[in-house]
């Protein structure tokens, strides 16, 4: 037990000292690589620039509506990518959001998510890349409670295998320690992940079909272990010998539904984790095509990546390919493999102070004309960005600032409010006269809302339905009602005056009789 | 006299019948609430949700999502059921009209953010990817065929019939 535990220590140990990437040739100084440094950092900023202008944000990319996606897929892989390619952007506005949306989604029981572990590790890792600490963001501990403590509530792998690649690459991010008595050490996570190896060397979703993504993953999270662990080494060359096998002839890689950029990307960055020279070492190099030449061949003139070749460029492909390139870039410039944040350094450029007020009086001028909480993520950055500076009427500004926040949030809790209560009454097909003012200001009150926050309100055409329904079933109602009075005094008074003639005829006819009587 | 009374109520009742038995109401009126309405020329899609490979997996299962209120005994959380089909409707708009009508709970995540730039299907009645096995989640098929578009892409024609089904193996136990 003894040499078990100092053989972890050791492992520990020597994950938090080995630094640099196992370079493979020694002279890799002399190599002349098929891609200079140059020519990957500026497909990089042509694909950052794609999505500045996807989301109209000029210079900075973490600002303005972007700030909507962190926490999710779309945005975190943005933040982890510029930092490890040493982009300047606001990251500290980017972590804000992370923490705002963190908080949100902890008070959930599933906190971020009752099945994904990665959820934890994504995050985590875009917390570090933004300066963040993930151990406490307002005293929630990120790391224990996605990875080493993971188990106590839902295993690592109820997800797959990668939720022990993930976590382990979040783990050794910044060599984070293991809490006492945890429920999966680095040893067992380990473990877990080299046994569910194929036979083949691969790695798999489902224990039986080679995934080329989950392959590539297991070996960027074995990589640091490779050095000072036979068992580990042996299997990452097995993955390896798998990933030569599996390259296509153009240099790409391909998943279950064909060759596609995010797998291609994901490989690059194992290969770079393990040191591998890709754009020299024969092993990688098909037909003369290298993983680089297919990579960048997935860029379209937007700077914009696709997931299938010639395809439409897309967010989560142009991330992916971003990782991919930083993971070459680092490679080139001898720097640690991707996923070591050891080296730490955020190149935070704020949002001048001018464009930020600027952005503040659109925010507090569009709001004062239509509330809508489509401001909310914007404000919450805004203020707390503003807070850090000095300017005139600083306090008057913040104030408002603070009105429209505080408006955004009781719009949205209005919005929840009546989804339940519309939620409640669904389905609207039967609706009687008598729900009629229960739905009349239940529409009203969605009508009032804008287009934004309408497409919140679930069923908001049943409920519009509803009211148009009882709307003209009263209408029938007044109308039969009015028709009917009409008639009826219309016949009351056609009849009066059939009597009236007959009477009056009658009389006449008396009068006459009674002449002719008295003629006689 | 009394016969002008009971003239005068008989063609009242008629009128109050004639007025019940029309319709008043403008065209955009009528449009929208008879909108999904099925009638004979009308095109249509069907629709059902079922989880029969859970109950194959039924040790697999979350703990608290073992219950006949989540995995109903026949394993059909919507029978199949006829909707109008509407202009441009992808496999999700009726799918997603179908749950809020018959109150099936449903989660998605939206179509900007996720890698397909398509909605995907987290949950539907509780039952969410990974809750039976880690190759465990919402699959949908098109006339039997597992579509390679996401289900906000897959825009459906005449007749089609649509089945989201749980898969406790990415697909292959279909």
């Amino acid at each position: 037990m003894k040499i078990l535990n100092r053989f972890l220590a050791l492992i520990i140990i020597s994950s938090a000292l080995i630094s640099s990437p196992l370079t493979l040739a020694s002279g890799g100084e002399d190599l002349s690589y098929k891609h200079t440094k140059e020519q990957i950092l500026k497909a990089a900023e042509k694909a950052v620039n794609y999505t500045k202008e996807k989301y109209s944000n000029g210079e900075i990319l973490f600002t303005g509506d972007f700030l909507q996606n962190a926490g999710s897929v779309v945005g975190d892989w943005y933040a982890i990518a510029l930092n490890r390619l040493g982009f300047c952007d606001d990251y500290s506005a980017y972590l804000n959001a992370l923490k705002d949306n963190v908080t949100e989604r902890y008070k959930d029981e599933g906190r971020l998510s009752s099945q994904k572990a990665t959820e934890w590790h994504r995050i985590s890792l875009a917390v570090i890349s933004c300066g963040g600490n993930p151990q406490d963001i307002s005293g929630i501990n990120l790391i224990n409670d996605g990875v080493f403590n993971r188990g106590l509530d839902v295993p690592l792998d109820k997800q797959g295998i990668n939720g022990c690649i993930w976590a382990l690459i979040t783990a050794d991010s910044l060599n984070f320690a293991e809490p006492n008595n945890c429920s999966d050490t680095r040893e067992n996570i380990i473990k877990k992940i080299i046994s569910s190896q194929l036979s083949d060397g691969s790695f798999s979703v489902d224990g039986e079909n080679p995934d080329t993504d989950i392959t590539a993953m297991a070996v960027t999270s074995l990589s640091p272990y490779c050095k000072d662990n036979k068992t580990v080494s042996k299997s990452v060359n097995n993955a390896l010998d798998y990933l030569q096998k599996a390259q296509n002839d153009n240099g790409g890689f391909s998943s279950t539904d064909g060759e596609n950029c995010e797998s291609t990307a994901q490989v690059l960055i194992a290969l770079c984790s393990m040191g591998v020279a890709v754009d020299t070492d024969s092993r990688f190099i098909k037909n003369g095509n290298t993983i680089i030449d297919r990579l960048l061949s997935y860029q379209n003139a937007d700077g914009g990546f696709c997931h299938i070749k010639d395809g439409e460029s897309e967010q989560i492909s142009t991330q992916q390919a971003l990782c991919g390139l930083a993971s070459y870039y680092r490679f080139l410039n001898k720097m640690k493999p991707l996923y070591d944040f050891s080296d730490l350094q955020v190149n935070q450029k704020s949002v001048d102070i001018k464009s930020l007020l600027s952005s503040a009086s659109d925010i507090i001028e569009k709001s004062e004309n239509t509330k809508s909480t489509a401001y909310l993520t914007a404000v919450n950055s805004l203020i707390s960005s503003l807070k850090n500076e000095s300017f005139e009427n600083k306090e008057e500004i913040i104030n408002t600032l603070s009105e429209v926040q505080s408006s955004c949030v009781n719009l949205q809790k209005q919005i929840d409010s009546l989804n339940k209560e519309i939620e409640s009454l669904m389905p609207l097909d039967n609706v009687t006269l008598s729900q009629k003012d229960k739905i009349d200001s239940l529409f009203e009150k969605a009508e009032s809302f804008s287009d934004y926050d309408k497409a919140k309100i679930s069923c908001f055409e049943q409920l519009k339905k509803a009211h148009v329904k009882l709307l003209t079933q009263e209408r029938t109602i007044i109308i039969t009602v009015v028709f009917s009075v009409v008639l009826v005094l219309l016949l009351i008074f056609i009849f009066t005056n059939i009597k009236r003639i007959k009477n009056k005829k009658k009389n006449k006819m008396q009068e006459l009789i009674k002449m002719y009587e008295d003629e006689d | 006299m009394k016969k002008n009374i009971i003239a005068v109520f008989s063609v009242v009742l008629v009128v109050i019948l004639l007025c019940f038995g029309l319709d008043i109401k403008s065209v955009d009126e009528y449009y929208l609430t008879h909108i999904d309405d099925i009638k004979p020329d009308s095109e249509t899609v069907f629709l059902t949700i079922t989880c029969h490979t859970v109950l194959d997996n039924y040790n697999q299962l979350d703990k608290r999502l073992q219950n006949e209120k989540y995995v109903p005994k026949d394993g059909v959380i919507l029978k199949n059921t006829e909707y109008v089909l509407r202009k441009g409707d992808t496999a999700f708009d009726i799918l997603n009209r179908a749950v809020r009508h018959n109150k099936i709970q449903m989660e998605y995540q939206g179509a900007d953010k996720n890698s397909y730039n398509s909605v995907y299907i987290e949950g539907i009645n509780y039952l969410y990817e990974y809750s039976c096995g880690p190759l465990s989640g919402w699959i949908f098929k098109v006339n039997g065929e597992i579509p390679n578009v996401g289900c906000s892409d897959y825009t459906l024609k005449n007749k089609d019939k649509i089945e989201f089904a749980y898969s406790c193996n990415l697909g292959k136990d279909l």
